[in-house]
């Protein structure tokens, strides 16, 4: 399993990298937002953040996520990391999609990333409705599992986070969100998604979530 | 009548919980002669080996009490080996599911357990020239965290097992992908008696409802419409699931 995180600060956005290396120290993965509407993004093996020129920019939004392969590619492959992309949407998963195999079969028989989370950018794709909204919600009931989740949209430009089951801690005011509990963070709603802006996270919506666990 | 050792046999290895149970029943549908193996490893929850020789027994009427064994091999010192886990760890507290969520691997998890179990196993199916081991690794132990519970290793460890020179037995895994709702309904299925199934990695009187084995259980039973027969510590509102009796 693995860890997300993000931050509007960089120095925030390398410890929250830090604390969810606890969750995943097989490699990380980033989605930069420079202020200048500029995107960074990265696939790369761990500790690339600590490398000072990493950050070149004055950055808006920062998304992170470090990967503990659940699957037998233990060798780095860009093409096997976190963030995926299809499209528009770019996402980073944490947790296991029970029903891959069944989602592959059903809409994509040709879909051969053997990385479950893969599939998510495809399905946003897929499963297209009237607003953003809709559409994440019908990816979010389509998909079986304990997760959470971000995704980005490259052309709205909005960020959203969404859990099911899996933990994922959150900071209203200083728009922070981590798989990794820390001093300040708050467990976000489960079966909840929420746009993340500098004004804050924001719930904007609910969706029936399909996790294998029954939480008393 | 007596079986021949020809008579192709499986092992299984029944812990009491609901898989392994479930499977021990599918395997009596398929197998004329069963040898069940249970583990006293000192685990807390070690009530679920009573529940184990009881669905054993149940069996018997069915196949003969000649063609269903069990064996309760004790494994206890493990219980001083494996020191980082809940389950043989007095000291540790049981995960529960609503704190061990989304965790690669949470401190239920106890270290190589399923290999040594599946070693010991192999060892036996050989001695008794059985077909094969059945094991009841689920489609939830990989997202629960066990990597000694996902189709991966189950796939390395039959590698292993097949440089064996002269008896080549495989380790099936018949419930690996199925999801616990699945399992319930197999169970009904087969008229598993699920009263006498202990799942709770807690050892006490009742289950307590949270910890990560109750929680996908629990959810199993929720989502194919199902009242577990077991009690819980916690109240459940069954009716609010529009859940029936089995």
């Amino acid at each position: 399993m693995c860890g997300i995180f993000g931050a509007t600060d960089k120095e925030r956005f390398k410890t929250l990298y830090g604390l969810n290396r606890e969750r995943g120290d097989f490699s990380f993965g980033c989605l930069l937002l420079g202020k200048n509407k500029d995107i960074q993004l990265c696939e790369a093996q761990p500790g690339v953040v600590e490398v000072e020129e990493f950050f070149n920019n004055d950055y808006s939004y920062l998304l992170g996520h470090t990967q503990a392969p659940t699957s037998s590619a233990r060798k780095f492959d860009r093409s096997t990391s976190h963030p995926f992309i299809d499209g528009d949407w770019v996402v980073a998963h944490n947790g296991v999609l029970s029903n891959f195999e069944i989602l592959k079969a059903k809409y994509l028989p040709e879909h051969c990333n053997p990385v479950d989370s893969s599939i998510i950018p495809v399905l946003l794709n897929l499963l297209q409705d009237q607003s953003e909204l809709e559409t994440i919600k019908n990816v979010m009931e389509a998909i079986e599992g304990t997760y959470s989740l971000w995704m980005f949209n490259s052309v709205s430009k909005n960020i959203y986070v969404a859990r099911c089951g899996s933990t994922l801690y959150g900071n209203d005011l200083t728009c922070e969100f981590s798989s990794y509990p820390d001093i300040g963070l708050k467990e976000l709603h489960d079966n909840t998604i929420y746009l993340v802006t500098s004004e804050g996270l924001t719930d904007v919506s609910g969706f029936e979530g399909n996790s294998p666990f029954f939480i008393i | 009548m007596l079986q021949t050792n020809n008579t192709p046999s499986v092992v299984i290895p029944v812990s009491g919980g609901m898989d392994s149970t479930v499977l021990l029943h599918k395997a009596s549908n398929q197998y004329k002669k069963i040898h069940a193996v249970s583990f006293n490893y000192n685990q807390k929850h070690s009530k679920e080996l009573d529940c184990a020789s009881y669905q054993v027994n149940l069996l018997k009427d069915k196949l003969g009490s000649e063609n269903i064994t069990h064996n309760v091999i004790d494994i206890s010192f493990f219980k001083d080996i494996a020191q980082t886990s809940a389950l043989t760890n007095n000291d540790i507290q049981v995960a529960k599911a609503r704190d061990a969520m989304g965790d690669p691997q949470t401190v239920n998890y106890v270290p190589f357990r399923n290999l040594m179990l599946l070693s010991i196993c192999l060892a036996h199916a050989e001695s008794l020239n059985a077909e094969a081991v059945w094991h009841g690794a689920a489609q939830a132990d990989s997202i629960a965290g066990y990597w000694d519970g996902s189709s991966e290793f189950v796939d390395e460890i039959n590698k292993v097992a097949s440089l064996n020179r002269r008896k080549r037995i495989k380790i099936e895994a018949p419930l690996l992908n199925s999801s616990k709702t699945e399992i319930v309904c197999l169970g009904v299925l087969n008229k598993v008696d699920f009263h006498h199934t202990w799942t709770c990695y807690e050892g006490d009187a009742e289950a307590c409802g949270e910890c990560t084995a109750c929680s996908l259980r629990l959810q199993g039973f929720v989502k194919s419409g199902y009242i577990d027969p077991i009690s819980y510590k916690k109240e459940i509102d069954w009716n609010s699931y529009n859940c029936i009796p089995l």
